[in-house]
Order: C-alpha cells, then structure tokens, then sequence
C-alpha cells in the first residue's frame, strides 16, 4: 500500500512534468546587447556609439574623400590619379582579352559614397542626445560636444553623397519608421536641388561649430583631442569652407547645358548645376570659413628655415603625430587594433620587415613639377645639351649628365623645392636613416643606335636573394612584378619610420589627415584668385606665398599667380592626400586632363597629361679608375605598361550614377546626368 | 581486501606526483585505468547478490504459445528447448500474471496442454509432450561428452543464453555465463542443433570432435530488430512506418577510419558524404539525403541526449551498438534542429547474466597521401621557363635569356649539379597509424554493464610537420534493477584528444600542400641565374643552417618547418558526458522514464609561433643570415567551455486489446547550454619564452572576454503508435516547439506528422500464395511530418537597442570600441515549416535472405525569410523586415539491397546502398527579370549569391562557355568566322580554347554562357548528390574477407584559375612565377616543337601553351575547357582476417582471437584529371587527400 502511494506521486510528479512543466522563458539577451534608453545618460556609451561613427566615417567600404584604407586593396584616389600608380595587376586583363582595366580606371560608380543609413543612426544618435535626460546626466558642454560632432559627421557623410551623386533628399533630423502594410507612399520623397544641398551642409557646418564653441570656449579643448581625431569647431568650419568651395566650382566651372554635368530632373528640381551667378557668394563663404580658421590661431603650418630643417618640417607636418602643429581633423590610428599597412606595401623592400613593398611609384612629371629654388625652373636634366621643348631624351651624341647623389651640391633634386623631400624618396634619399638602393642598372658609356643610352640590367631578384645586381632589389624596372618599383620614385607621405611598421600583427599607427591649416591658406588662395569681390590675385598671392615659403621657394608676385600656378601649387602641397582627384573634378578638368589614349594636348606638362612618366637611375661605370663610376645618370620615358593604357576619365563620370535598385525603390527619383 | 586495493592505489598515485612532467600522459593513462578498475569493481561487488529475474508478467489472451514462451525468454533469464517445435504449433493460451514465477506461470500455461516441462540449470527449461522426458533424460546418460564455445560469426561475442540440443532428443544444455556449454551426446556421431534468437539456427555434427567452436551467423535481417525512433523510443523493424536507416556497430567496426562519420560512409542508404581534406583528425562532412548547407550538420543523439558531430566524431566507433538515421518527417519529434535528419547513436551495453568478458583489440598501419597532385620535375620546370622565355611578350623573345641552351641540355642531361631537387620525395612520406582498444562487459541477473578505452594516433604523412592527431576515449554503461519495478541506468563517455602541427603561415596542412609547389626544384645562382644550381632545404646539408628556397614567399622554405624552428599549432579537447536514467513501471502498461545528461567539453587552442632564421651564402662563401625573411613571432590561446546540460520526463503508455497494439508517448524535454571563452594573442619577447608574460600589456597583442549566456531550450513531444496485428499500421506524432529567435507572442509553433504503413505480407491470400510468399515480408509505407525552421537570430527578429563591440575608432588617443543601434529588427518572422514526405517499400524474400528497401522523398521548406510586400525608399536607411515568403526543396530516391546466405561452411553477404537527392530553388518573392535568358539564368535572384540558380530548377554548375576544341594551328585561327577574344582573334595562339558561339551572333560574350555542369569543386561545402557504397564478405572455416566500395557522381572539379590573386597557386591549370607547377600541366600542355624558336609551330595537347606568367593567359574565362564531371569508386576498406579455432585457444583461456589485415582507401577507380583525390575539393589541385591506411591488427576475448 505503501509502495502504491509512492509510485501513485511519482506519477503524479512526471504527468506534472510533461503536461504542465512550466514554459520557459526562451528570451536570451545577448551580453552584447544595451538597451536604447542606457546609452544617453552613461558618456562612457556615448563616447562608444561615437566611436561607431567615426569607426564608419574612417573605414567606409565606399571611402569618400582622404579616406584611403590600405590594408585592404583598397589604394585610395591616391592612386588613380597622377599621383602616384601601382603596378596595376589588373593591367594584365589584357592577357586575358578582356577590356584594359586602365581604361576603366575611373568609372563612375568608383568612389561613390552613398550611406543613408548612418545618417539615420546619427539622427537617432541626434535624438538621443537632445533628451533631458540626457542633458541632465552631463554638463551642457559634454552635451553640446557630442551633439556637434554627430552633426558635424552627418554633415560630412551628406557632404560626400552629394559631392559622388549631386543633389539628394535632405532628411534633416527625421527618423523614418515603417509600421507594416503595403503603402510605402507617404516615405517617398523628392530630392533636393544640387544648391539647396550645399546650402544645408554649409548651414549644418555652422550650427555644429556653435555646439563645439559653448560661450565662446571650445567645447573640446585641445588638451582633450589629442591627434586631432574628435572633430571640433576648425573642423566644422574647414568642412563649410570646403563645402562652399566645391559649390563655388560647380557654379563656375560648370559648361551651362552640358548634359552630363546639369540635369533638372523630372519633378523640375535642379538636381545637378548651380547657376554661375552664385559663384562668388559660395567663393565668399569658403574664403570667410577658411579665414576664420587661419585667424582663429590655433594652428600654425610647420616649417623650417634651413634646407635641412624646412625639408625634415613639411614630412614631420605630414608623417609625425607628435607636436603637430598643423593637423586640424584626421582619421587616428593606433596598433593593433586600428593599424594600417601602407608601409608594408609601399615602403621600399630594402628598407622594411617585409617583401611586400614598392607597389606604388611616383611618376616622374609630378618630381619634376617642383622648382628649382634658385632658378625656378621644372624638370631634371638628364643629357649635356637640352632639347628646346624636352628636357630628356636627348638625341644622339648628347652624353648624359652624371650626376654625384651623395653630394648635396650635385643632387638635382635637392635643388628643388624643400616639399620634394617630404613627398617622394629619390636614388639614395635617405629613409629610416640609410639611403634607398633606386638603381635601374648600369650605363657603361655605351649607345644604341637611335641615341639612347645603352644599359646593362638585371632581373630584379626577390628580397633576399644572396649576391650583388645590377638592378637593385627595389627597382626601378620594367616588369610585371608588383613588389619592384616602376617609376623609379617611390611616394613619402603616410610612410611610417618606426620599427616593425611592416610587421605583423601590429603594423603602422599611420593616421590619415583629413584637414591640415595648409588647405586653409590654399581655399583662401583660390577663392580670391577666382573671384574679383574676394579680392582678385592680389589677395589670393599672399595665401599661396605663405605655402610656398615652406618650401623654401620665393614669392609669387599677384601677376605670377594664374590659376595653373594655382593648380601646380595644390598638386604639390597635397600630393598623397587625395585632394587631386577631387580637385581635378570640381574644375572639370578631369576629363581633359586624363584623356585616355587620344591625347595629344599639352597643358601642364608637354608631353601629353593622361601618360604618367618614368625617370630611371643608372649608375655610371666606365671601366676601372673612372672618377666618374657610381655617379647616377638618368632617361626619361613614358611609364612601363602605362603606355598603352594611359588613365582616362569620361566626361560623364563627374557624377557617379544611381543604382537600378535606388530608382525602383523610389520613383520620385531620377537618373544622374551621363548616365 | 578492497581497502588494501584503494590503499595501494593511492600509493601509486601519490607517488606519481613526483614523476616529472615528461611522463604526464603516462600518468593521465595510469589515473585512467586506476579509475576504470575501480568502477569495474564496484559494479561487479555492488550488484552482484541482487535478486535474479525470475518472476514475469503477463497478459495474453488467446495467444500462440510460441509466442507466450518467447515473451518469457525476452524478460526473464529462462530459455526453452523442445524436442520438435511441431508440437507447439495450435496451441493458444490465455494467461494473465503480475510478478508471478516463472515456474508457477509455465505450470499454468502448461495444464492441459499435453506437455510437460523440467527445469535443468541456468533456468534452461525442456517442453516435450507428457511421457517422453523421462525416456530422453535416459539418452542423456550413455555417451559422448562435447564442450564448446557459440560466438557471432562476425564479431566473435559469445553468445550467451543460446540453446544446445542434441537433435531428435530434448536432452539439451544452455549456453553458461561466458558463452560455453557442455553437453552429453548419445554417440560421437550425433548432430547437435545450436538456437539463439535473431540467429540462424545451425546443426553441427559433433564430428567425434570433444571440443567445437560454433559460429552462428545472425539473421540477414531480423524482423524483431529494434529500431530506435527518438527518445529512446523504439519500434520493430516490422512494424516501422517512417524512413530510419540502421547500421550495426559490427559494419562500423570493419572501417580503420579515426572517426564515425568517416565510419558510417557508403555504409547506409540515404547519407550523401564527402572528405575533402586529409589531415589528421579530420573527418567527412556527411548530408543526410543532401540535406542541409554547408554548417547545417545533422542533429547527433547519443544515448537519448542531444549532442553535435563533434561530439559524435569524437566517439569511439566500436562503441556503438547502433547507427538509427532518422531521414523523413518521423525526425520532427526533435524539433527544428532536427530538420536536416537526426543519427541516433546507441552505444553498447554489457549483457544480462554473462561473466566478465574482456577483449582487447589494436591495429598498427601505415598511412600515406596516395593521391596527391606532384609537382613538375626539374626537367619539366626548366623546359617550361625556356619556353616562357621563348614566348616573351607574346611579340618577341626575351633579350637575355637566363636558361642558354648549354644549360638546358645540361638539364635534360641530368648532369652532375642539374638532378634538381625532388621536393615531394623529400616532404612526403608515411606515417603510423595505430589504435588500442580494453574493454570488459557483462552482467548479473539484474545489471550489465560495459566499460572501454581506447587510445588513438594519427600521424602527419609529412616531414617534421608535428605530432598528428591523439584521441584517448572511455565509455562505461551501467544498468541495473533496483527493485521489481524501477530501472536505473548511466551512460558516461569521455574523451581528450589533440591535434597538433607544425606552426607554419596560416597554421595549417593547406601550407604544407602548397610547399611542394613553392620551393623550387632548382634555384637560380648568384650573379647570372641558373650557372649554379644547387638547392635542398639546408644549406651544405647542415640542419642548423635553412635556406630560402622558395622565392614565391620565403616562409614557405621546407627548412624553416619543423617544431623547434617554428613552434606548434594545437587543439585540445577533453571532454565528458554523463547520463542517468530511471525507469519506473507506474501501472501495468504505464511506464515513467527520466533522463538527465551534463557535458562538459573544453576546447583549448594553442598556437606558438617561432621567428626562425633563414641562411644565406655570402660572395666569400660564409654562411650569413638571411634578413630577408623576418616571421612575426606570436602566441595565441583560445579556451572554450562548453557546458550543456539536458533534462527529459516521459510517460509511456502500452496496451493489446485483442489485435489491436497502442503505444503512447508523451514527453517533456529542456536543454541549458552556456559557452564562454577567453583568446588571448601577444608576442614573447623571445623565441625561447614559450607563454605570454604577465607584464601589463607590454607582450600582450589582443584579449578577448567572451562570457556567454545560459541558452534554454524547451520543447513538448507526443506520440501514438498503433498497428492491428502487424498489418496495418499507424503513427502519428508531433511537436510543440519554443525557439529563442523569434518574439515571445510567435515563439510557439506545433509541428505534427504522421505515417502509415501496410504489410501485405501479413494478409492470408499472401501467405497462401506459392509465388507470393517466397516474400517474407512485402510492407509498403507513407510518412508525411512538418518540421519548424528557425531564421535570424533574436537580434535579427526582435530585440532592440545598442549593440556593443561594432568597430571601433582612435578618439583622443585611445582606441575606443563602438556601439551602433540595431537595425529595425523583422517582428513578422515566424517559424518557417518544412513539409517533409517519403514512400517507400521493404521486402524480404528468399526466406530472409534477400532484403530490399527503397524509398522516394520530397521536402519542401516554405515559409523562408525574404522581403516582400513594400520596399522602402533608400533614404529611409532601414530596410523592411524579412517575412516567410520563400520556398526551396529537395527530391530523391534512396534505397539498399542485401543478400546474405550459407552454402555449407561459407557464409557471405553481398549488399549495396545509395542516395540521390538533388536541391531545388523554390518560389523566389518579388523577382524581376530583364529578359528569357535573365529568367533561364536567374540572373536577378535577389539574396542569392552569384544569381546561378533559377527558379523551380535543379540547383548545380554555374554558366559557363562551352568549350568545343582546341585551335590546332595558325590558320585555323585566322580563318576563324567567331571572334573570341574581342579582338579579331589577335590573342588566341594553337592550343588556346574554342567556345562555342551559342547564339550564333559572331561574337563570344557572357550570353553565350550555358549549364553543362554539377555543383564545382564543393561550393559551399556540398557533398554529391548521388553517392553510393557497396560491398561484400565471405567467412570460412575461421577466415573472413570483407570489402567495401564508396563513391559518388554528379559533382564536378574544376582546375581553378587563380585569378587576380596569387595568394593560392592553381597548380592544375596555371604556372605562377616563381613557383613550380604540377608534373600533369606539364605533361599535358601545349609546347613548341621547337623549344627555343617563337616561330615553330605548337604541338597541342589537352591545355594551351604553358607560360609561367601571372595571370595565365586563356585561362581565366568560366569554361568547360578545365572541369570534369566526375563519377568515382573508391576501395574504402579491404579487410582479411583468421580466427584462430577454439580448439586451439581453448587451453589459454582465451575465447576469441582473430588476426587481419586491413586497408583504407586503398585504390580509387576515378575520372579526375591526374588521379588525384576525387573528393578533394580543392580546384588548384594543393589540397591534402585522404590517406590510404594499411593496417594489420589483433582482436583478443577472454
């Protein structure tokens, strides 16, 4: 009986079990997840979904301007332009029969940035912070920091899509919701004009400078920034002037009715083109903006009296973080957890940890765009009796010139401009504290029969390999290897010094700098320049001169300073920080200047502008005893593989285009001209 | 007597704890055993004066008596003999008996029945008619003594409780604890009749031997077989509605593979399996009927508790009693996770009332890579770079050669310092392979139980590329009455096991694949290349002095390999499972059962690497180091807990009313599983530093803190089965099922399912049939079941806030991680269902010895997560959720056929299985097409990758040029009306490819792309759709044969071309500079007939010119040109084995012991170019091939 009552509860017990046997709660949070509510009252979370946005804005798939992420493939608009080139693997797509990748080289959709969705988080980011509670939990600067940094990232995210794609639906602060249902109608908004879009930025630029200056003080204090990563009000204000800037262009440089560059789209919106007569009123803001900056006097360029010293200034201002003077916004990185591997890949491979280097070069015309100091005059002299018009390839008989690289006095390019040290390494310049092998190979006196010279080479070997060539390991050469340079200068800027910089898993700490004082002076420069209620040249002249003086180079009087100076002036103050690109584009020169195969136009540079050049270093051997062995000679021509496939940008990729699935998405949405 | 034991024990192990690190394992093996011994005795001590089973319930009503008496011997430890089983036959009996004895039971089935029973030892019961004991208890006493032992033909078990009668007699003996009987026979000639159930009986003639060694052979296939169909719930096979394949843990046991999914392969119908890497400890993937994607693996039940293929990988195979594949619907009583199939694993318990049997079994073997890809000799690579050379830039020559024709024909010459270096001959060798298996089992009246352990070692095929694979496993089962009603059972398994290798890039046996492409077969010189063509690892020879010798990446330079240059990779498992049972019988026909399970499995992963130095010659001669190559010196270590522990409640409900069988089942399962790890990364400050230091951050690199969360599961199953006399049958079951992923409100979801099934066989006109009852059995069969499908994530589908660890930036100096809000999550998403339906038909003819089953499935998965309805307009930034709006589906046909049969001494068996099933794409929502051919293609699928799958079509190879020819010479290229190239043809040379143009427009594009191909080189993670495996055994007079054959068709290989990436080498299809490339490309490509002159013409072969350029050139085009739709068979195991005759061992108390030789993949009949590996699914031709495995070993019982 005893026992049946027993068993009877267990019975009970297990029926219990099965039929009943409480549900649980299935819901698994997962650690990592924070509830909306805790973030905008803790600075630690808002510091860190902060974090998240600048982790986008530095690292997008889609990279907008000065965003270059090496590392990845990714190269940068650094290297599509003339700046500098990789040995492009691509290239041998022509083995393959399919289309030259050089041809392509900019297509349309390349950089175009397009991230609506971030801009969404920033507005629920926005709308967090706006919260009393929020404000509560933090002093009024704190909030009004992290505020005017979300709108200032906003800002410049917009700023990017607009800049690839023209004008764009302003969302504002709205954060859209969709309940259900099939009706998508009332989110199907127009896009704004091309000018309204500037206009809101630029609005943008100087409510979030308000936020960052709280009653007159910096709502982030320069103690508290440091390598300059947290956008603060010089920022907000460097990004309006170059907003304005680029709007200004649009209006004047823009050809009225070019298809491909203006479109009023099919709901009358002037989606793409600013009319001219807005060009001054952009030129001014953009002058007042950049002003401001320089005024504000919280920056100053680096620079060095002395050769020495003014070359060592302009690499520090770009290469070194610490006492930087100069740097107002950058993209900061520090290892291992953000690290990059620019100086891995481009670093010359005698000189880094690892065998991978050399894949960009410096083409020879952009070397050859500085000045002499004393004379002024451009290029590097390769042979005794210079052409008229060519400076290289001298014809038959016309010995070359040799010159003694270890002797300051004998290297050209020391001759030059302080900035050349800073922005490429030359045959022997020194990097990491010992001279870098550029060596094409030997010239032993000789000729061939049409003149050139004749050398002797060898096949560059890889790194390490035991004994001594003729053609140094690093190049430069004339083959398909990506490891050995092909130019015979390798890019400076972004190289980084340090020990085990090429080394995994710690790599380099190399920031990228988004805005530094020297565009500051260059945008009031070209504002005045180009537009007379500015100022004229005779404003502009004293913004250039301040840059040339860091180069140790004398002043341009106001008639020397024409709008090709100008552009040579950027080019070479802002090699390496993708500004070409852009700054090719907004001038809409880009097509001209990059014009593929058919060139034949000698604007900058008298060889045609779409062929990047070569500049090959041979050391002289003329047999045993000769005072002359171990000088340099050089020959110029048009880069290895580059002669086929010189860069070539359409007319109509100015404007990136719209996706097939954006426009079936919305139909309230038109296709961007060129397209 | 114990407690001096224990004494002693600790003595030896407390000694132990001054033994030195180097004798750890030995110490570990020593605890172990010390360990199993002790569970050993307590068993035995414990259970060993518990009451027998000797009483039994009944309740029949007008049964056969035959049947009557075989319940009894199924539940009690009597067995029956009788003189003639005629006189059983018509005799019905009604009986009902609660715990009675037995004896009191036969007295009453036995009145008025004409018989009469006498109770002989070991609860052996003789029935004879009345009268007739007394005159055959006479027989009994002249005569002729025989003893002997009864074992399984095929495992060599003795067969307890088997029966021994002396024919024409009833004078017969039963079978004693350790499988042996004696018996007196009337004269040295007479015949004696050996039975056991699910055994074919045997009649032996005694032959005037005094000793027999009597093999019984089991029943092709046993009808009463137990089934398991989840849960612990089991069906005969007879009466089985659902598709459940079995496989014995006798056919897993013939297989020399280091794990049971590389076991089970080819062995039952309805698994589809591939093995695409070799290494050691690495396994096949196995699809259940190609179900499943790349990391869907089927669900693994051991012993009733949820596990996964590792754990199941992990096991040691001869454990297990039985493999049950549950493959259609009857899998959704384990809910979603059971909706690729589910394996059931049973492992091997002891046996009711048999003495301890222990045995002893170990293999030692050989293994080596049989099938790899070689690389070119030297005289091969030499000849390819003049012809490079040669070739140029396709315009002109190269200048200055660095291979002149003195050294080339010094080359061909093999002239002293031109041999090269054979680098395969030097890296590849053999490697041991060995197992060693202790176990004992066996039982009282009311326990059995069943302990082993086993150690396992793999090693690597490859010089000084580290330890290989380890694996030490013990599994002890445990089970006992403790009163007249309640069972109690344990299953603990456990396992540590290690893999370890060389530190190289990468940390794997992929590099290892590489290196003979990678260092080089002869090395240029200094100064001019190739006037000084030495090369080998080291330099002069000297170990301590490695050199470069692959310019490609030095890292790869075979002397820098080796544990004390580079350090070590390794993962480490120890794992433990423990599972209790109780079972109470509640009411008669009612039983509770409970089940509980923890395991606990700690995943470590070590990984040391060294910064080694390479060596260089200088100009004068002296050895210099080489600063080329500076590898990162870096540690890193990963520790996993895994922690799950699982709890279910049953009831069980039986009854008969007539003919009429129920079962219910009701059952309540919850799981909790929690998994935290740390990974730690940091550089030593020295080479010599073997472990991070703990000096603040200085050496530390990364630190990850992953504490996990308790995850519960929950889910509710019932079950009915129901069958009228086992003709008719029903089952229906279902599930009720909570997943974490979706909102609490659509959490909930039932999943029911039913089967039926109708023995025809069982139908009177069919036994009175002559033609058709030569079918023993003819059962024809339907099952239909819904199975949930779970998506996303919670985080996908409902969860709201900030994600913390989302990127992170610089801010301020400091690296600041980043949180980002989550996505608008898709609150409409519920359980997707999967329709799962399968008929089949099983037969059994020939009186039982042939069998055959063959089933047709179908599974269609609705209810897929995709968008549809609305799409919102970009500039929202959010996407509308996923809704249940796909579909996708799976058909095929699996089937087995078996022949099993005894011609005088021989007995063999022949058998053969297969799978086909092939994936559908279903309904797509809201697709658009741009044409007839983007529909033909799919080119606009929106979410699937690559847009090779079109709707409503058989899923397989992507579009691709059809290739048609080769281009024999110049001319034929001139005269060519289609321009392939783009460019009138300009870059086609003879040997190059021709496409065909097929839409006839002139020009070869993208449109002239078609299928003509299966599923390429294993994309992600497919197996074939058909794979197969057949096999056959033979035994005879102690000697047994056994083959299996494996295979598969409807794949594809594709040499790969490596594209804009020379990370990975296409060895089968391009030559990359600065490496070497395969001995087939070179055999088989197109070259000058006169290697040194641009203008001779080109000899074609099967490929284009070989060039060592990067990219190839034509080769980089989706073609036909470079795939092969391969079928292969595969000599999976061959095993021939002795057993050596009772007789003989009788006198070493030894009962069984066999000798054989086995082999492992030992040949594959294949149409791979090269014969490489067939499964492998490397398309550059690097990857590392199953081994083949020779073995020979010894089984011993005792």
């Amino acid at each position: 009986m005893k026992t049946k009552f027993l068993y009877s509860l267990f019975a009970l017990f297990l029926i219990n079990m099965v039929f009943i046997g409480c549900k649980r709660d299935l819901t698994v949070v997962p650690n990592s997840v924070i509830t909306e509510e805790s973030v905008y009252t803790d600075k630690a979370l808002i510091t860190s979904a902060l974090a998240r946005f600048y982790n986008q804005v530095n690292e997008s798939s889609a990279p907008p301007q000065n965003n270059f992420n090496v590392g990845s493939a990714a190269w940068g608009a650094s290297n599509a332009t003339d700046d500098s080139f990789q040995q492009d693997p691509d290239d041998a797509q022509n083995n393959r029969g399919g289309a030259s990748a050089q041809q392509v080289m900019f297509t349309k959709d390349r950089y175009r940035a397009f991230d609506y969705g971030l801009i969404r988080r920033l507005n629920i980011f926005l709308k967090g912070i706006r919260t009393e509670e929020s404000k509560k939990s933090m002093t009024a600067f704190e909030n009004a920091a992290f505020e005017g940094q979300a709108m200032f990232l906003r800002a410049w995210t917009f700023f990017h899509m607009v800049k690839t794609l023209g004008g764009l639906t302003i969302v504002n602060d709205e954060v859209f919701a969709f309940a259900g249902g099939t009706d998508a109608t009332p989110l199907l908004l127009k896009r704004n004009s091309e000018e309204e879009c500037y206009d809101y930025i630029i609005a943008q630029c100087d409510f979030a400078a308000a936020k960052l200056t709280n009653g007159g003080i910096a709502t982030i204090p320069a103690g508290q920034n440091a390598n300059a990563a947290l956008a603060n009000r010089w920022a907000a204000k460097m990004l309006k002037a170059r907003a304005a800037l680029t709007a200004a262009s649009i209006a004047k440089w823009n050809t009225p009715g070019d298809p491909n560059l203006e479109k009023t789209d099919k709901l009358g919106i002037r989606t793409h083109g600013i009319p001219a007569s807005k060009a001054d009123a952009y030129y001014k803001l953009a002058f007042d903006a950049a002003k401001e900056v320089i005024d504000g006097g919280a920056y100053q360029l680096m620079t060095g009296a002395t050769l020495t010293t003014a070359q060592q200034a302009f690499s520090n201002a770009i290469n070194i973080k610490a006492g930087n003077t100069e740097v107002i916004w950058t993209a900061d990185r520090q290892t291992p957890a953000r690290n990059t591997q620019w100086t891995r890949f481009v670093g010359p491979v005698t000189h880094t940890e690892s065998p991978e280097g050399n894949q960009l070069g410096a083409p020879a015309e952009f070397v050859e765009s500085f000045e002499d100091r004393v004379t002024g005059a451009q290029g590097i002299k390769t042979r005794t009796i210079s052409t008229p018009n060519l400076i290289n390839e001298g014809g038959v008989g016309n010995a070359p010139i040799m010159y003694d690289l270890a002797n300051p006095a004998d290297n050209p390019f020391m001759q030059k401009d302080a900035r050349l040290w800073g922005s490429v390494i030359w045959p022997q310049a020194v990097w990491k504290g010992s001279p870098v092998d550029l060596r094409a190979g030997e010239w032993r006196g000789e000729y061939n029969a049409d003149g050139t010279l004749k050398v002797y080479t060898s096949a560059p070997q890889a790194k390490g390999t035991p004994g001594t060539f003729l053609t140094s390991i690093n190049g430069p050469a004339e083959n398909t290897s990506q490891t050995v340079n092909k130019t015979g200068f390798i890019p400076r800027k972004w190289l980084d010094e340090k020990p085990g910089a090429s080394l995994s898993p710690n790599w380099s700490d190399m920031w990228v700098i988004r805005f530094r004082l020297a565009e500051a002076y260059a945008i009031c420069a070209e504002a005045a320049l180009l537009s007379t209620p500015v100022g004229g040249p005779g404003v502009g002249v004293t913004y250039i001169n301040v840059l040339r003086r860091r180069g140790l180079l004398p002043d341009l009087s106001a008639g020397q300073f024409t709008f090709e100076q100008l552009r040579r002036e950027l080019r070479i103050e802002f090699y390496m920080e993708d500004h070409r690109l852009w700054d090719m584009n907004r001038w809409r020169l880009a097509d001209q200047y990059w014009d593929g195969p058919t060139s034949s136009k000698a604007v900058e540079y008298p060889n045609g502008t779409s062929y990047p050049y070569q500049l090959y270093g041979y050391t002289v051997n003329l047999g045993p005893g000769n005072p002359d062995n171990g000088k340099y000679v050089f020959e110029r021509k048009r880069a290895f593989r580059k002669r086929a496939n010189p860069a070539y940008f359409e007319r109509s990729s100015y404007y990136s285009s719209m996706t097939n699935g954006w426009l079936s998405n919305n139909p309230n949405w038109d296709r961007n001209p060129g397209q | 007597m114990l407690f001096t034991l224990i004494f002693k024990v600790m003595k030896i192990i407390m000694h132990s704890r001054s033994v030195s690190d180097k004798f750890y394992l030995f110490k570990r093996l020593l605890i172990m055993k010390l360990t199993l011994f002790f569970i050993l005795i307590f068993n035995i001590g414990a259970f060993a004066n518990v009451f027998s089973q000797t009483t039994v319930s009944l309740n029949f009503k007008e049964a056969d008596l035959e049947k009557v008496l075989l319940t009894i011997e199924t539940n009690s430890s009597y067995r029956f003999v009788y003189s003639n089983n005629k006189i059983l036959t018509g005799k019905k009996i009604t009986i009902k008996a609660d715990n009675e004895n037995v004896t009191d039971v036969l007295n009453k089935i036995l009145s008025n029945s004409g018989l009469f029973y006498i109770e002989r030892e070991n609860h052996l019961v003789a029935i004879a008619p009345v009268g007739t004991l007394a005159g055959t208890a006479a027989d009994a006493q002249q005569g002729f003594k025989v003893t002997g032992l009864i074992t399984d033909e095929g495992t060599g078990e003795t067969l307890i409780g088997a029966t021994v009668k002396v024919k024409g007699t009833t004078n017969a003996v039963a079978v004693d604890v350790s499988g042996k009987f004696t018996i007196d026979a009337p004269s040295a000639n007479s015949i004696l009749v050996v039975n056991f159930i699910g055994y074919t009986e045997l009649e032996v003639p005694i032959g005037g031997k005094a000793v027999l060694d009597i093999k019984m052979s089991k029943v092709t296939r046993n009808l009463d077989e137990v089934v398991v169909t989840g849960f612990g719930l089991t069906t005969k096979k007879s009466t089985l509605a659902g598709a459940v394949s079995q496989l014995s843990g006798e056919d897993l046991s013939q297989s020399r593979a280091t794990s049971a999914s590389g076991a089970m392969v080819g062995k039952i119908a309805g698994v589809n399996f591939r093995q695409t890497n070799g290494q050691p400890g690495a396994n096949p993937t196995i699809r259940i009927r190609n179900f499943g994607g790349q990391f869907d693996n089927p669900l693994i039940i051991i012993d009733g508790t949820r596990r996964d293929m590792d754990a199941f990988n992990a096991l040691d195979f001869n454990d297990v009693e039985s493999l049950n594949v549950l493959k259609d619907g009857s899998a959704a009583i384990y809910g979603f996770s059971g909706e690729n199939g589910v394996i059931v694993v049973v492992t091997k318990k002891g046996k009711r009332g048999q003495k301890p049997t222990f045995s002893f079994d170990t293999y030692y073997g050989t293994q080596t890579y049989a099938n790899f890809n070689k690389p070119g000799d030297i005289k091969s690579y030499v000849r390819g770079i003049v012809q490079t050379e040669t070739y140029g830039d396709g315009r002109q020559s190269v200048a200055s050669r660095t291979i002149t024709p003195e050294i080339y024909q010094k080359v061909m010459n093999g002239a002293p310092g031109y041999e090269g270096f054979d680098w395969y001959k030097y890296i590849y060798k053999s490697a041991p392979q060995y197992q060693a298996k202790f176990s004992v089992s066996g039982g009282t009246e009311n326990t059995d139980y069943y302990i082993s352990a086993t150690t396992l070692n793999q090693g690597v095929a490859l010089r000084d590329f580290g330890d290989g694979f380890k694996r030490q496993n013990i599994q002890a089962n445990f089970n006992a009455n403790i009163s007249k009603r309640i069972k109690f059972g344990m299953q603990m398994n456990g396992y540590w096991s290690k893999q370890s290798n060389t530190n190289v890039e990468g940390n794997d046996f992929d590099w290892q694949a590489e290196a003979p492409y990678r260092n080089l077969p002869i090395l240029p010189g200094s100064g001019v290349a190739y006037t000084n063509p030495v090369s080998g690892p080291y330099i002069n020879g000297n170990p301590l002095y490695p050199q470069g010798t692959s310019p490609s990446g030095q890292g790869y330079s075979y002397g820098l390999v080796s544990p004390e240059l580079s350090g070590t990779a390794s993962t480490t498992r120890r794992n433990v499972s423990i599972t209790g049972t109780l079972e109470i019988d509640i009411l008669p026909g009612l039983k509770g059962r409970m089940l509980a399970n923890y395991s606990f499995l700690s995943n470590q992963e070590d990984s040391r690497r060294l910064s080694p130095t390479l060596y260089q010659l200088n100009t004068l001669g002296t050895i210099i180091q080489d600063g080329s190559y500076v590898p990162a010196r870096n540690n890193e270590h990963i520790f996993r807990n895994t922690d799950n522990s699982s709890l279910q409640f049953q009831l069980e409900y039986k009854k008969s009313i007539g003919q009429h069988n129920f079962q219910l089942n009701v059952n309540q399962e919850s799981t909790l599983s929690y998994s935290p790890f740390v990974r730690v990364t940091g550089i030593p400050p020295a080479n010599n530093i073997p472990y991070i230091p703990n000096i603040g951050k200085d050496n530390l690199t990364s630190f990850e803190d992953n504490i996990s969360n308790y995850t519960p599961a929950q889910g509710y199953q019932v079950r009915l089965n129901y069958d009228f006399a086992g003709k008719y049958i029903l089952e229906a079951f279902g599930r009720y099922d909570g997943s974490s992923y979706y909102l609490p409100e659509k959490r909930w979801g039932f999943f029911p399912g039913g089967a039926i099934a109708y023995r025809i066989s069982q139908e009177d006109f069919w036994k009175s049939s002559p033609i058709l009852s030569t079918f023993n059995d003819f059962k024809i069969k339907a099952s239909y079941g819904v199975l949930g499908n779970a998506f996303g994530s919670a985080t996908d589908n409902y969860l709201t806030g900030y994600e913390y660890n989302q990127g992170s930036a610089v801010l301020n100096g400091t690296v600041i991680t980043g949180s980002q809000i989550l996505p608008p999550p898709s609150l409409a998403l519920t359980w997707g269902r999967t329709y799962s339906s399968d008929v089949g038909i099983d037969m059994t003819l020939l009186n039982s010895r042939l069998n055959i089953a063959v089933d047709y499935f179908n599974r269609t998965r609705s209810g897929r997560g995709g968008r549809s309805v609305v799409t919102l307009p970009d500039l929202t930034g959010f996407n509308a959720g996923d809704e249940n709006v796909n579909s996708d589906k799976d058909r095929g046909v699996d089937g087995s056929i078996s022949w099993r049969d005894r011609v005088g001494e021989v007995s063999y068996g022949i058998n053969a299985n297969f799978s086909y099933s092939r994936s559908i794409t279903g309904f797509r929502y809201n697709q658009v097409f741009g044409s007839d051919y983007g529909l033909f293609r799919g080119t606009q699928i929106i979410g699937t990758p690559g847009g090779t799958n079109g709707v409503d079509r058989l899923n397989g190879g992507p579009f691709q040029y059809v290739v048609i020819g080769q281009f024999q010479n110049w001319e034929q290229i001139q005269n060519y009306g289609v321009d392939q190239d783009g460019k009138g043809n300009t870059t086609q040379k003879p040997g190059d490819f021709i496409f065909k143009d097929t839409n006839g427009d002139g020009f070869i594009t993208p449109n002239d792309q078609t299928r003509e191909t299966y599923t390429i080189n294993g994309a992600n993670g497919s197996v074939p759709p058909l794979s197969f495996g057949f096999g056959f055994n033979v035994n005879y007079k102690g000697f047994d044969l056994r083959t299996d054959f494996t295979g598969g068709s409807l794949f594809t290989f594709e040499q790969t071309s490596s594209g804009f990436s020379s990370a990975t080498g296409a060895y089968m299809r391009e030559w990359l500079p600065n490496r070497n490339t395969s001995q087939y490309l070179f055999d088989n490509s197109s070259y000058y007939s006169d290697i040194f002159d641009r203008n001779s013409p080109i000899v074609v072969g099967k490929y284009p010119l070989l060039l060592q350029t990067n990219p190839a050139p034509n080769t980089n085009f989706n073609h036909g040109g470079w795939q092969t739709n391969i079928t292969y068979v595969r000599v999976r195991n061959l095993q021939i084995g002795y057993t050596i005759p009772y007789s003989i061992l009788k006198s070493l108390s030894v009962t069984n012991l066999r000798v054989y030789v086995a082999a492992q993949n030992l040949y594959t009949f294949s149409n791979m170019p090269n014969k490489i590996d067939p499964e492998l699914a490397n398309g550059a031709g690097g990857g590392l091939p199953s081994p083949r495995v020779l073995t020979a070993g010894v089984q011993v019982k005792f």
